[in-house]
């Protein structure tokens, strides 16, 4: 049984607003108790961001009058701190992309100003895109492109030129990842496709280090997912191919942040026909390392999770089945889960925010909220053998009971 | 027409790829499509094929090879 049983909710009921972290990472920011999403609206093509404040079963754009409206899909947004949610996005003058950077206050739920325009070199077509500011600093945007790996900065106003900064060691790109408490940027950069995954830390002058090797691969490294820190490890989740079709959840832990070794712990691997997708890291409400991934096969469409014990990873469980609890209003024959982002709250509740693929060819992947709010923890009952018995004589029986929805009531069924 | 899951599929697979595994096995779909990743392109690593005889097609190709990957091809699940 999975840990999500009630259906999964549409953010957006309006339309098909269309979730995607394929270029940043993170589309699910917390607020205290409040949840924001961003989301890209495919009928409108206007960037929505949505408030919850009921842990993801209601959600309401906030300042639709002010949204950006008419951008190219290509963004990437991030928490900028100050209750700031930075939005990069693409706009098309002509035939050429432009960039702008514009934030969103979760204090006032409204836009701010956007920034100036600027152009990055080689192709047009710009999956990668990095960025983060720190209170304080420009905005540094890195992408990839012509020779490797280029950057600029907002620094009054202004862009700067873009100037090559990195040159990987094989083509491959840099992938999204956190920034540290002394400004370096730790990204992984996969060959695409390849079989070798790297880490890569780019301090705050924009100089990289070293590419340290995580692992190789026999077969290949299909996918990896972004990196997460607990403030003194690396942790991120890669799916592996040691042989054709046997897929591993591979998740992996470097220390220190300044010259991190990693070490790699397998956390499940696939049975045959089962392909995995979309891996994510999270903490959870205690700071414990829960990892995610999607489980595709021919009979299933799973979400998986499994939590990290400190030395293991523990026995993974259903978070989500799409087969036996698929969405409202989507294509039946596909609802492929992809692009997972979550969050526990403190009552322990956890939220996820994902898209649902559908298979007609030109469909949307449209914005759910998943949540194990109503029961998500299965309800356990502990009934140890009843006492020895005598007509007429009263006696106590403990029934013990966790998990579910409480209060909990019972009946006596005779 | 019914539907058929295809999987799983070499990484660099592609449309044309999977009707021609599709031919060689003596079938010839109405269409035969890599699952792709909307956004990125990457490949889902299954693919669905259209057919007139389902039964037909998964006994002339399931647990066939494409390269070095042993296909499942079954009816997609509904």
């Amino acid at each position: 049984m999975a840990l999500v049983t009630q259906p999964p909710i549409l953010i957006d009921p309006t339309g098909f607003a269309r979730q995607d972290n394929s270029t940043g990472p993170h589309f699910l920011f917390i607020r205290g108790s409040n949840a924001y999403a961003v989301l890209e609206n495919q009928d409108t093509g206007a960037m929505e961001v949505q408030k919850s404040t009921d842990e993801g079963q209601t959600w309401v754009n906030q300042d639709s009058a002010n949204a950006p409206a008419s951008f190219s899909e290509l963004l990437t947004y991030d928490d900028v701190g100050n209750d700031k949610i930075g939005l990069c996005y693409t706009i098309f003058v002509g035939p050429t992309p432009k960039y702008v950077y514009q934030e969103f206050d979760t204090s006032t739920d409204a836009y701010g100003a956007v920034s100036a325009q600027f152009s990055l070199g080689g192709s047009p077509w710009q999956k990668e895109l990095l960025w983060k500011k720190l209170d304080g600093t420009p905005v540094v945007v890195i992408y990839q492109g012509g020779a490797g790996h280029s950057a600029t900065l907002l620094s009054a106003g202004v862009w700067s030129a873009p100037a090559l900064i990195y040159t990987a060691s094989a083509a491959g790109a840099l992938g999204t990842g956190f920034r540290d408490s002394a400004g370096t940027y730790h990204a992984w950069l996969t060959p695409t496709p390849g079989t070798n995954l790297y880490h890569v830390g780019i301090d705050n002058t924009l100089t990289p280090s070293a590419e340290t090797l995580i692992y190789s691969a026999a077969t290949l490294i299909p996918t990896v997912g972004r990196l997460l820190s607990d403030g003194a490890n690396i942790r991120g989740l890669a799916l592996v191919e040691d042989a054709p079709a046997v897929f591993k959840a591979f998740a992996f832990v470097g220390i220190p942040l300044a010259a991190p070794v990693f070490t790699t712990y397998v956390v499940d691997t696939s049975s045959a026909g089962e392909a995995y997708t979309w891996p994510d890291s999270e903490l959870d409400k205690d700071g414990n390392w829960v990892v995610f991934w999607a489980l595709t096969s021919s009979t299933q469409d799973q979400e998986m999770m499994a939590t990290f014990g400190g030395s293991t990873f523990g026995v993974p469980v259903v978070f989500y089945d799409a087969v036996a609890n698929p969405p409202p209003n989507v294509d039946t024959i596909g609802n492929f889960i992809h692009t997972v982002d979550a969050h526990q709250f403190s009552d322990g509740t956890w939220l996820m925010l994902t898209a649902m693929e559908t298979l007609d060819l030109g469909g949307a992947c449209t914005g759910f909220a998943l949540s194990t709010a109503g029961g998500g923890i299965p309800l356990t009952l502990d009934c140890p053998a009843v006492s020895t018995a005598q007509v007429g004589v009263f006696y106590d029986q403990f029934l013990g009971v966790s998990g579910g929805t409480p209060p909990y009531f019972f009946e006596v069924i005779p | 027409m019914t539907k058929l899951w295809i999987g799983i599929l070499p990484v660099d697979a592609t449309d044309t790829g999977l009707i021609a595994f599709f031919s060689s096995n003596g079938i010839t779909p109405y269409s035969a499509v890599v699952v792709r990743d909307r956004t990125s392109g990457e490949s889902r690593r299954i693919g669905v094929a259209e057919v007139d005889d389902a039964d037909a097609a998964i006994t002339a190709t399931n647990d066939k090879k494409m390269g070095d990957y042993t296909l499942r091809v079954t009816r997609w699940r509904s």
